[in-house]
């Protein structure tokens, strides 16, 4: 998975990228934009300014033989966003929906987005299931409780934060979801699970790389090798309006996302 | 003076001048004072339409009888009554004939008849008609409103706003009327003939446009296109941008209140668990002022026609926009005028303006100037003899400016304007006293006074953190010395003069130190502030401790509000951000907090004090950024629909390929509007587009935005996909301290940064997006934007009900009716006024509208509801008993309280937590239980609905008020087939039901109380009417009244049904089984369209039908305590001192009327102690029923509706009491055998088939057959 991680290297540059189109979602200060800074930048920011209406991110990483540029949404979480939202899940193949592990109600949250997505958003789209802030609660000493989904580099991670911890004074905060209700109910929507910290940046790489390995490339590729083959797409630049009209469903979009590479 | 009888309702109008010698009237009667006239009846079906045409296009509609009061002055006359029966119009006469001679005569002068009538029948119609257009003081309102009103179903409290002669366009073109009213558009034509009738809901109109008629050659025609497709097209409007006005008026209100109906559950801003009122009041006309304590002859004032307050609410706001005053200004007085400054000699022509505490002045010649000045801040006013004799004020201002102003009109004009601003200054010496610490808190006066500091807690965060870029860079200096400059010649703060060189001023940057405050002139907070002294305060104050949703998320908010700037680090710059988010949603509760309102608002706070920021916070929410941070965020919304359209208009070519290309506008701009630019830009140049944004208002954001689109263009039509067009414009923004022509020879040009080429790109190339355009597109592309969030919502919404059976169309139907019962039951209930909390939510008024709006039977006419309050659903079950029980003097009233209770009744089972409103899902969940439940749940819930105490059974008045329910949902049916089922309920229900020792006589006490409540007339004739017959005591009746005054109920055994029992009696019916299988549930109709109108008739024939079946019901009872436990009906009489001279006397009234019951109802009445059965009573009933029927189909008569009054009328009032009509017959025979057949068949002795739970009933019935 770390291999995953990384930016693009020269070699992989030369490749043309399959683009990945992925919103984020979530309740309000769950740390949606922090974790696009986390796997975009490597960097973490205390107080991030909230995302106003969405941030725009793109990250390319590579997987096996192939490079994926993700096209990242960051949206706003606000409830009274929440009309907007449609316009940036609209065309998404992938969907990170974040709730904070210190949060019961962001749980809820996030329920009611999976819900909207698999009823409103692309069907074949792949949904990922995130519980942030872990360090907050793997932080306290008797995180053996929940010792299933900390490993080793967890537990170097939450040394660290109590190193830098100046600053992060509700570092006792409990856990409110439990990891594994969280993952039974990630199941049975059939979603992919995780718990991240965005912070210590545990995790976080393994969103997008399991959203990667999920997301049929194959097909993605191939499809907009076709429509390069039928002349669609490369030489004048353009993309067919006729076709993004008529091809609303999935294979519109990867003809879409096959084109800008 | 009076007699005991009632004025006739809804007949009387405020007196209207008029004819008397209409050629159209005919002279029924007349008398010294008074004259009846009824239209000319013609023979010939061609003559009549075309009067009717005639009225129709003269005169809007008339009604065929009036009243007229001759007056003796001057021989004309007045119209005083006026209706569409005769009946009606004759019980006026009466009533008049009754009330005014005697009166009349002991008058003798001729003013002093006149007014005394006059009085009299203005009380009488003010009284009635409270609240409607009935009273307004304009009569051609007046008229329009009753003929609208008889026209189309409206509710009597619907106000006509206009209304104006038109042509429909449909298959042919159609001359009328088009009537706008607060919730409906509505036209009516009348041509030979033909009738059209086109009704819209205000709500439902998506989109307004003028076009032009007759090949495009007036200009005199508007299309409306309502939300869902329908296109409708009116011309030969004579006014037509009036009416559109006033239809954009009224749909932009509208909207307004749709949004609210769509809102968070819950204000966000409220304080959790404060449940105060916020009562937002969109048409705070006049209608509440009325009086409501007025003595019974002082007539109630008459309202004004609602049109005149719109035009005024119009009026007002744009004066207030254009001054950019508080919205508790209205304009008083204005005048055109001249203005001299000081001892110049510039002469400005413009208009003045006076409101509550401004003087504003305008001129918008070559030497352009605007100035609002309050008027405490007006130390003298002497008015000057000028030469021409005109009016001139000198004004001296608080900053020692002198102006002068020459009032340019005529005289009485003048001198009114003297004389209001003579009273507004008088009223403004309080606020004098606030205005010398005020000015402590402006930097200017402190500049001026050359001592350059404020106190700190007066200034901005910028005095101690240091201001944002390089002073000297910014040519802070210099700018503060030209604004020195300015100041000293124009006013400052308060009484600044917006002169030529303002503008420029502005654009080129604020200097620091006075940014905060030349916003809050720019934008007008500075006034909200001076007039609102401590206000800030007092809510941080006043909310202390508080929390609400808002206030958790603002929290969230504030460590991440422009972090870089080193206030934001640091305790005294969040708290200050924390005061001034949370007071603003302390002060509006709806809206609450907004991300992006931190952002905003943490920039401001570096200029700002925390109270300037407040107040500047509530101007740009409220007025700049209308709708902005609203739950809904529609503002936002709209404004980019608004930059899309401008984008198409200017930038045509870009416009294509970003639709080309799939890339949406918003992705990238909504930001950019929402927070100002301010995370968007360098902080610095965003505050130098804050300069220009507050100064010239919402059209410099979409000026900026097309530039930066413009500036782009080529890259951004490069650009494929919204990533690549993100990119782009985050470079650019990265940018604009870069030489925008690094390689230009010319060293100026290369000095020009991007920033400024982008300022020089969006004043002149965008000029012509003015702010009259913003708000006309904004007025046009509001209703789209409203229904689509509107359409959001109800998915959202739909998406987390439950929905059980329904189907995705239905559940969409539901919702629909759900919300619109929402929206019409507020705007009438205190129109506007709603408790927090139950935005989502149906109460038990509404509930009844929704319940209508689906089912046809639930259908309950306007002066049913009206009038009383519908009891608190959540009240004890005493408390509820008392309201439905209640005795009514008429059969009509007894309908209502029917009507009303079972629906009340409804409404509990629906609410399932008790909370005393119903949320979708309950209605949903309710709802289905009924339709996609079986039959036996459906019997279930009935029996549940009756057995008000509870015990399981039901006991005589509840089994009485089963059989009420039903005739209720069916009143609107065939008399035929239902009467004779309800009558056999009843029998059936009292002979299986099992009899236990008179216990209950608590029950009664209660009702007793309730007996006060009665009309003091019925019960007078109540009295009458027992003293005639006498005998009625004898019986047991389900009137309480009887049972409580006479001895006789302690021989009456009480008795009880049991579920399974009642599940028999209706089994034991075919119209009840079918009732309960089917006709109950089909009744709720979602998908298909409901029959309004079948209206009257069928009212008038349930009314003494219900009459007839409370006859019936008393009789059975009287006839089950005479028998004591009969077992075969056929065998056994009644009662034999059942009382028949009522029977008698309605019988008669009625034969005199329609042969057609002479026939059937002497029988009745001829066997006065015969044992009649309640059957043949009901097949009498039923009788008159289709008979009626039969006749209405042939036409709908008034003499219908005469005889089922006059019926009423005469026995009506007390049918409660009358006991009679008892009979038996075949009817009931062949029944009851038919129920033995039943029971042997289902062999339910040993064992039912079909239900355990009838066994039990058979065993009861077995007992009673020895």
């Amino acid at each position: 998975m770390s291999q995953a991680n990384d930016a693009a290297g020269p070699a992989a540059s030369n490749m043309k990228p399959v683009q990945v189109k992925l919103v984020l979602l979530g309740e309000a200060a769950v740390g949606k934009s922090s974790l696009v800074l986390r796997f975009v930048n490597d960097e973490f920011q205390l107080n991030k300014e909230p995302t106003i209406g969405a941030a725009f991110l793109t990250q390319k990483c590579r997987l096996e033989d192939k490079v994926i540029k993700f096209e990242i949404w960051d949206t706003a979480g606000q409830e009274r966003f929440h009309s907007l939202a449609p316009m940036y899940y609209r065309n998404a193949q992938a969907a990170v929906i974040v709730y904070d592990v210190t949060k019961a109600s962001s749980l809820e949250k996030a329920k009611s987005w999976v819900k909207e997505l698999q009823r409103q958003a692309n069907p074949n789209i792949v949904i990922a299931l995130t519980g942030n802030k872990v360090d907050l609660v793997a932080n306290r000493k008797n995180r053996t409780n929940n010792d299933g989904e900390v490993d080793e580099d967890g537990e170097q991670d939450a040394q660290e934060i109590d190193e830098d911890e100046e600053d992060d004074e509700d570092y006792a905060i409990t856990r409110q979801v439990p990891t594994e209700e969280a993952s039974a109910y990630a199941q049975e929507s059939g979603l992919l699970f995780f718990e991240t910290s965005a912070k210590n940046g545990q995790g976080v790489a393994e969103v997008f790389t399991e959203i990667a390995k999920k997301i049929p490339l194959e097909h993605i590729l191939s499809s907009s090798r076709g429509a390069r083959a039928g002349g669609v797409n490369g030489s004048n630049g353009r993309v067919d309006l006729q076709n993004g009209a008529n091809g609303q469903r999935l294979g519109g979009q990867q003809e879409k996302g096959g084109c800008a590479c | 003076m009076a007699t005991h009888l009632k004025p006739p309702q809804h007949v009387f109008i405020l007196p209207t001048p008029c004819d008397q010698y209409n050629p159209l009237f005919d002279t029924v009667q007349s008398t010294e004072n008074f004259v009846l006239q009824r239209t000319k009846a013609s023979k010939s079906q061609f003559l009549n339409s075309f009067l009717g045409t005639i009225q129709n296009v003269f005169d809007g509609k008339q009604a065929p009888f009036r009243i007229l009061f001759r007056r003796q002055l001057n021989a004309q006359a007045l119209m005083i009554a006026e209706s569409e029966t005769q009946k009606n119009i004759d019980n006026a006469w009466t009533w008049i004939q009754e009330n005014f001679v005697l009166g009349l005569q002991v008058l003798d002068d001729a003013q002093e008849k006149e007014e005394w009538v006059l009085t009299k029948i203005r009380s009488l119609v003010t009284r009635a008609d409270k609240g409607t257009d009935d009273i307004t003081s304009d009569e051609k309102v007046r008229s329009a409103s009753r003929a609208f009103r008889q026209t189309f179903n409206v509710l009597p409290s619907e106000r006509l706003v206009s209304y104006y002669s038109c042509s429909f366009h449909g298959k042919m073109m159609n001359q009328g009327w088009m009537y706008i009213s607060e919730n409906y558009l509505c036209f009516y034509s009348f041509m030979l003939g033909m009738e059209t009738k086109i009704f819209l809901e205000l709500k439902d109109i998506g989109d307004l446009q003028k076009e032009k008629s007759k090949r495009g050659v007036f200009a005199d025609a508007i299309r409306v296109v309502m939300k869902d497709g329908r296109e409708y097209f009116f011309s030969n409007l004579f006014h037509r941008d009036e009416t559109y006005d006033i239809l954009v008026q009224l749909t932009t209100l509208t909207m307004e209140r749709l949004l609210r109906n769509t809102a968070l559950e819950h204000a966000p801003g409220q304080s959790n668990g404060d449940d105060s009122e916020s009562v937002k009041d969109v048409f705070s006309v006049d209608v509440d002022n009325l009086d409501n304590s007025e003595s019974p002859y002082s007539p109630a004032p008459t309202t004004r026609p609602l049109r005149l307050g719109l035009e005024e609410q119009k009026r007002d706001s744009q004066f207030q926009l254009r001054f950019n005053l508080p919205t508790s200004e209205h304009l008083m007085e204005e005048s055109s005028a001249t203005m001299v400054h000081g001892d110049k000699t510039d002469m400005f022509h413009g208009r003045i303006y006076l409101s509550e505490s401004f003087l504003c002045f305008i001129c918008t010649e070559a030497n352009p100037c605007v100035l609002a000045l309050p008027l405490f801040t007006i130390r003298r006013v002497e008015r000057m003899n000028s030469r021409s004799a005109m009016y001139a004020l000198n004004i001296l201002t608080w900053h020692q400016m002198r102006l002068v102003f020459r009032l340019n009109g005529p005289r009485t004009q003048c001198e009114k304007f003297c004389g209001t601003l003579k009273t507004n200054l008088k009223l403004q010496v309080r606020a004098m006293r606030s205005l010398k610490p005020f000015l402590a808190t402006c930097f200017s006066e402190a500049l001026l006074a050359d001592r350059p500091d404020v106190a700190e807690k007066d200034s901005g965060l910028g005095w101690i953190f240091e201001f944002p870029g390089d002073p000297k860079k910014l040519k802070n200096k210099s700018k503060t010395k030209l604004w020195l400059q300015y100041f000293k010649d124009n006013g400052r703060n308060l009484t600044m003069n917006k002169a030529a060189t303002f503008p420029k001023l502005i654009r080129v940057g604020l200097p620091n130190k006075l940014r905060g405050e030349v916003w809050e002139a720019c934008s007008g907070s500075l006034y909200l502030r001076a007039m609102n002294p401590g206000e800030y305060a007092k809510l941080l104050k006043d909310n202390e401790g508080k929390m609400s949703l808002s206030l958790e998320e603002i929290e969230k908010d504030l460590n991440r509000s422009l972090p870089e700037y080193e206030a934001y680090q640091a305790n005294q710059g969040i708290n200050r951000l924390r005061n001034v988010l949370s007071a603003y949603a302390w002060k509006n509760p709806d809206l609450g907090y907004c991300q992006a309102m931190n952002i905003v608002t943490s920039a401001i706070l570096i200029y700002q004090s925390e109270e300037q920021a407040f107040w500047t916070l509530n101007v740009l929410c409220d007025r700049l950024l209308p709708g902005y941070y609203s739950t809904s965020m529609y503002g936002a919304l709209l404004d980019q629909t608004i930059l899309e359209h401008l984008l198409e208009k200017t930038m045509p070519i870009l416009s294509k390929h970003l639709k080309k290309v799939d890339v949406q506008l918003s992705v990238a701009c909504l930001p950019w509007f929402l927070s100002l630019f301010i995370n968007s830009m360098p902080l610095v140049y965003a505050f130098r587009v804050l300069d220009c944004f507050f100064f010239e208002g919402p059209k410099v954001l979409f000026q900026i935005s097309l530039a930066i689109l413009k500036v782009n263009g080529d890259e951004l039509l490069a650009s494929k996909d919204d990533g690549a067009f993100m990119d782009v414009l985050k470079k650019y923004f990265s940018t604009l301290d870069e030489s925008a022509f690094p390689n230009s020879t010319n060293p100026k040009a290369r000095a020009l940064t991007k920033f400024n080429e982008l300022m020089l790109v969006a004043y002149k190339e965008f000029e012509s997006v003015t702010a009259e355009m913003v708000a006309e597109l904004r007025r046009n592309h509001q209703l789209k934007v409203v229904h689509n969030i509107g359409s959001f919502t109800k998915r959202s919404q739909l998406r987390n009900i439950t929905p059980g059976k329904f189907s995705k169309d239905e559940m969409s139907v539901i919702y629909d009716r759900f919300y619109s019962a929402l929206f019409y039951g507020r705007s009438q209930s205190g129109r506007g006024s709603s408790k927090q909390g139950e935005a989502r939510a149906l109460d038990a008024n509404t509930f009844v509208s929704f319940l209508g709006s689906i089912a046809h039977w639930a259908q309950v006419d306007d002066d049913q509801m009206e009038g009383d309050e519908v009891q608190p659903i959540n009240g004890s079950p005493q408390h509820r008993r008392r309201g439905s029980t209640s005795t009514t003097s008429t059969a009509r009233e007894r309908r209502r309280v029917v009507g009303k209770h079972f629906i009340s009744r409804l409404f509990d089972r629906f609410d399932d937590n008790g909370s005393g409103i119903l949320s979708l899902q309950e209605v949903t969940t309710g709802l289905g239980d009924i339709i996609h439940g079986d039959m036996m749940s459906r019997m279930q819930l009935f029996f549940d609905m009756h057995d008000l105490n509870k015990d399981g059974t039901l006991n005589r008045d509840e089994i009485l008020g089963m059989s009420e329910s039903l005739l209720f949902i069916y009143r609107y049916d065939d008399g035929d087939t239902y009467l004779p089922a309800i009558s056999n309920f009843i029998r059936n229900a009292f002979e299986f039901a099992e009899k236990v020792e008179p216990v209950k006589k608590e029950e009664f006490v209660v009702e007793d109380e309730d007996e006060e409540d009665e009309d003091e007339d019925s019960k007078k004739s109540k009295e009458t009417k027992e003293g005639e017959s006498g005998t009625e005591a004898s019986s047991a009746s389900s009137t309480p009244k009887t049972n409580g005054t006479t001895p006789q109920p302690q021989e009456e055994p009480e008795i009880q049904m049991s579920l399974p029992s009642f599940r028999m009696v209706v089994l034991a019916d075919e119209t009840l089984e079918k009732f309960f299988d089917s006709g109950f549930s089909g009744s709720f109709k979602l998908l298909e369209p409901l029959d309004r109108q079948r209206g009257l008739f069928a009212r008038e024939v349930f009314d003494s039908l219900l009459s007839e079946g409370r006859k019936l019901a008393g009789s059975i009872a009287g006839g089950i305590q005479g028998r004591g436990r009969p077992h075969h009906a056929p065998s056994s009489s009644s009662s034999a001192s059942l009382p028949t001279a009522d029977a008698n006397k309605s019988s008669a009234s009625i034969s005199e009327k329609q042969d057609g019951d002479a026939v059937v109802m002497p029988v009745v009445s001829g066997t006065p102690l015969a044992a009649t059965t309640t059957a043949a009573a009901a097949a009498a009933g039923a009788g008159v029923a289709a008979n009626r029927s039969k006749e209405s189909d042939v036409d709908e008569d008034d003499d219908l509706e005469e005889i089922s009054r006059e019926d009423a009328d005469v026995d009506g009032e007390d049918d409660d009491e009358d006991e009679d009509e008892d009979d038996e017959d075949g009817d009931g025979d062949d029944l009851l055998d038919e129920v033995e057949k039943f029971l042997t068949e289902f062999d339910l002795e040993g064992g039912s088939k079909k239900d355990l739970g009838l066994t039990s009933a058979a065993g009861a019935v077995d007992t009673t057959s020895p």
